[in-house]
């Protein structure tokens, strides 16, 4: 445990002191950073639904938007600073999470896919044409930047820590919530259904607490994204968007909430890294989804690796009889 | 109340199949009823019925004097029905104390806001929830196994984690779908034992279906005989003995 | 008026059917739904683009090429990433087929760019008028193609053995492949099959709108999918059926309602179908045995 303690007291600092170095070199790789915390809430919000509750959910970049709009229209309609617009955001997100996955959620694995696919294209359909809303293709410019104490966020050396507060918030609350007996619900539903049922578990509860556990934090994702670029657009959440972040689930490991980091991270840095095959990226992650299915479906660091004794840390703190 | 599960006339259709045809049967509390009959007779679709994977066409079903017909398999967990399955339904990918934990009601009724929020008291609660899965899962002699992947015991093991999974849930009426299939004759004499045994420490009525005649008689109190789906004999092991009509199922009728 | 919306909406229609049949057998024989199976499509288009304009082949010729080079890809899909998944969790081809996709569309964009391409042929642009009603040449092109094809598969799969052994696989994987038909041989057939329609369609809408691109076969592949459902997933009359239906109502809710929201409304249908009944309208209930 001690070795445990340690490492993670490394990471932590490094993680504090990062923008120090990052700025002196160069800003595009804070912005980077601070999308692979963006992509990172994101993957982990879409995790809840696919890894552990075994939903398969194709239209997640548009609880993002959701998320972006809401908290875009709130603070420049509204005047609402964005530490009551993002928490706001987050629960438009998650109710819309509730209300679109209610009437299909009885539907099996490919079905479900073609309708959540569906649904993520009439938002972004909806995003584009509702002009008097969302002024369409032109989008919602000038978002404000969150001000703390009257400071207001100017570089993004600010957004990078705020990021870090969400991400780890992010964290910590759908680790409690997927090491748990709703955890251990949504994994029972995820593999046998019928069976579940049979034990007492209502499956249709966990999937569409999943859905709405998953859009919330898309939603937290998108306020974040909203104030932080100051302007909104249909552009950033397309379909092809929502594949990007089921890929980070994919390579991460489903039911496995590191994973969802390293897949964002992945996802996010290897392209910039990779610049020069940039024109190629779609092609390399098509390529990379089908590679993964074959030989690593569990991810790089999926579920073999999570601990044995799911429920709860210390919950078996005696010794067994 | 004599009486904990009763169904009347009940039947159900799959298409033009009549699977189950007009069945009568009533579990008794205290007892331990078995069914018998050929292979597709109808013995696990009336287990279905009676868990609500499948709803009668008609009849009715009463658990506890209460007509159960359109309640939903969980439901029926909540008001005390548990069942095994007779193909070997586990949670291959968990661990066997995570597959009896899952089961017990408070785990999976579980509340959001307390396991995000809670932290003292919700250890103490699921400490406590683990103890309890930890002692059924002795009962059937699985506790030195907790850790194990459930895909990979052996298959007399995971049809006793069918069964400590069953108790988990708190129920007063037991389904056991063939539990032993499977087993050599003296892990069935043991099963029979830890079968009687659960029913008295948890105060269990229990329904079995077996092929295993030997078996069937030194455990039940009662016997139902059921071909192609109807119940054609019920009785103490004497009475089905030497019921003509069950002898003529088992052994064909007279040659003319 | 109305009769124009309507043989509007029957070539839509036919278009559709012959894409869903790709969806509706592949759906019967593994029961997976393919989803780059559109994307498919898109590439027969496109094989049909490069035929005519590079090998200036002349359109008969790009049809059957087309066909035969989108039949070839589909078979080659199923076999790299496809049945290497075959004992795997149900979700993980459906990801597969997504990862199939992606590519697919990516590596259109990058052999094509991702502009429109007008189709290089002036078929298809003659009139003809009957009474206040006009076909173009296309449509009528679109009716008899897709009737002879599709006629032509209702035969091959009822009347020949090897049609026969395809119907069987489709019933049971399993019992087909222990009564000696060679089910991965069928299983390419399918996909083979389809692809080929898929093939079709895809030239035929390229002429149709005189446009070919890449994010084409995205809405046509939901809509098919739409279609095959709606007529019945897994039966090969379902999806003529459905195709047509889902052409007519789409055409005639886009003249009388919105255009824009177009493909809300297909959309709508596929979720009523799925919730009310599933099976489509001439599928067969599904029954569980536990």
């Amino acid at each position: 445990m001690n070795k445990k303690a340690a490492v993670g007291s490394a990471i932590a600092i490094l993680l504090l002191i990062l923008p120090l170095f990052l700025s002196q070199i160069n800003d595009l790789w804070m912005h980077v950073v601070i999308m692979i915390g963006v992509f990172s809430i994101l993957s982990m919000g879409l995790n809840v639904i696919i890894g552990y509750a075994g939903q398969f959910a194709l239209g997640h970049a548009a609880f993002y938007g959701i998320g972006a709009y809401a908290a875009a229209l709130l603070m420049l309609h509204l005047d609402i600073s964005f530490w009551l617009a993002l928490p706001a955001a987050a629960m438009i997100a998650g109710l819309f999470g509730f209300l679109l996955a209610t009437p299909v959620i009885r539907l099996r694995g490919d079905y479900l896919g073609i309708v959540t696919l569906g649904f993520g294209e009439i938002v972004r359909l909806i995003f584009v044409n509702w002009v008097d809303v969302t002024r369409g293709p032109m989008g919602l410019p000038g978002v404000p930047a969150p001000s703390l104490f009257g400071y207001t966020f100017t570089g993004k050396t600010e957004f990078y820590y705020l990021i870090l507060v969400l991400v780890v918030i992010t964290y910590l609350v759908v680790n409690r919530i997927v090491h748990s007996g709703i955890g251990l619900s949504m994994l029972a539903t995820r593999e046998d259904e019928t069976l579940a049922a049979s034990i007492g578990i209502r499956p249709n509860k966990f999937k569409l607490l999943a859905f709405t556990v998953g859009a919330f934090f898309a939603g937290i994702a998108g306020a974040f994204w909203a104030s932080y670029i100051s302007y909104v657009s249909p552009d950033a959440f397309k379909y092809l968007d929502s594949v990007n972040i089921l890929a980070m689930v994919i390579l991460g490991g489903s039911a496995s909430l590191p994973g969802s980091i390293l897949g964002a991270a992945i996802l996010v840095a290897g392209p910039e890294l990779l610049r020069y095959v940039n024109e190629y990226r779609m092609l390399l992650l098509g390529l990379a989804i089908v590679l993964m299915m074959i030989f690593k479906p569990a991810g790089f660091w999926g579920e073999k690796h999570r601990k044995i004794n799911f429920y709860g840390s210390g919950a078996r703190k005696g010794d067994v009889k | 109340m004599d009486h904990i599960l009763e169904l009347q006339k009940v039947s159900v259709k799959f298409g033009g199949l009549v699977a189950v045809n007009q069945v009568d049967l009533t579990v008794r509390r205290g007892e331990i009823l078995s069914i018998i009959g050929p292979n597709g007779a109808g013995k696990t679709t009336l287990f279905n019925l009676m868990t609500g994977i499948y709803q009668p066409t008609s009849g009715t079903i009463l658990f506890k004097n209460k007509v159960i017909n359109k309640l939903k398999p969980y439901q029926r967990v909540d008001l005390g029905i548990a069942r095994t399955f007779q193909n070997t339904r586990l949670l291959k990918n968990m661990t066997v104390l995570e597959n009896v934990l899952v089961s017990h009601a408070q785990c999976n009724k579980e509340g959001l806001f307390e396991s995000i929020f809670s932290f003292g008291s919700i250890q103490r609660k699921r400490a406590a929830i683990v103890e309890e899965c930890i002692e059924k899962l002795a009962v059937v002699g699985l506790a030195h196994k907790l850790d194990v992947l459930a895909g990979s015991l052996p298959y007399g093991e995971q049809r006793l984690l069918e069964i400590a999974r069953g108790l988990a849930t708190g129920c007063e009426l037991l389904l056991l779908d063939e539990p032993a299939a499977g087993m050599n004759q003296a892990e069935k004499v043991q099963l029979v034992d830890k079968i009687k045994q659960l029913s008295k420490q948890y105060q269990i009525n229990i329904l079995l279906i077996e092929h295993d005649i030997a078996m069937i008689m030194e455990i039940s109190d009662r016997i139902a005989v059921l071909h192609y789906g109807q119940k054609i004999a019920e009785g103490t092991a004497a009475q089905i003995q030497n019921d003509p009509n069950v002898i003529s199922a088992y052994l064909g009728g007279e040659v003319d | 008026m109305l009769l124009q919306q309507l043989i509007n909406g029957l070539s839509i229609g036919m278009i559709y059917a012959l894409i869903a049949l790709g969806y509706t057998m592949v759906y019967g024989i593994l029961k997976i739904v393919n989803f780059a199976h559109g994307d498919i499509y898109m590439m027969g288009s496109f094989f049909g683009l490069f035929f005519m304009k590079e090998l200036h082949m002349p359109l008969y010729l790009a049809f059957i090429f087309s066909a035969v080079s989108a039949a070839i890809l589909g078979m080659i899909i199923e076999r790299t990433a496809y049945r290497p998944l075959r004992k795997a969790d149900r979700i993980v081809p459906l990801i597969s087929a997504l990862g199939v996709s992606t590519f697919l569309i990516s590596l259109a964009q990058l052999l094509w760019g991702t502009e429109m391409h007008p189709f290089p042929t002036a078929f298809g642009s003659k009139t003809y008028a009957v009474g206040s009603v006009t076909f173009s040449e296309i449509q009528i092109l679109i009716f008899i193609l897709s009737f002879v094809l599709m006629f032509g598969l209702h035969l091959f799969v009822t009347r020949t053995k090897v049609g026969t052994a395809l119907r069987a696989t489709s019933m049971n994987l399993t019992n087909a492949a222990l009564m000696g038909i060679n089910t991965n041989r069928m299983i390419s057939l399918t996909f083979g099959l389809g692809s080929a329609l898929a093939a079709v369609a895809g030239i035929l809408v390229g002429i149709y709108y005189n446009a070919v691109y890449p994010n084409m076969g995205y809405m046509a592949g939901i809509n098919a999918f739409t279609a095959a459902v709606l007529g019945g997933i897994g039966s090969i009359p379902g999806a003529m059926l459905g195709g047509v239906l889902l052409g007519l109502v789409e055409t005639l809710a886009g003249a009388y309602i919105s255009t824009q929201y177009k493909g809300v409304i297909s959309f709508s249908i596929l979720i009523i179908v799925l919730l009310i009944r599933p099976s489509g309208i001439l599928g067969k209930k599904d029954i569980n045995k536990v």
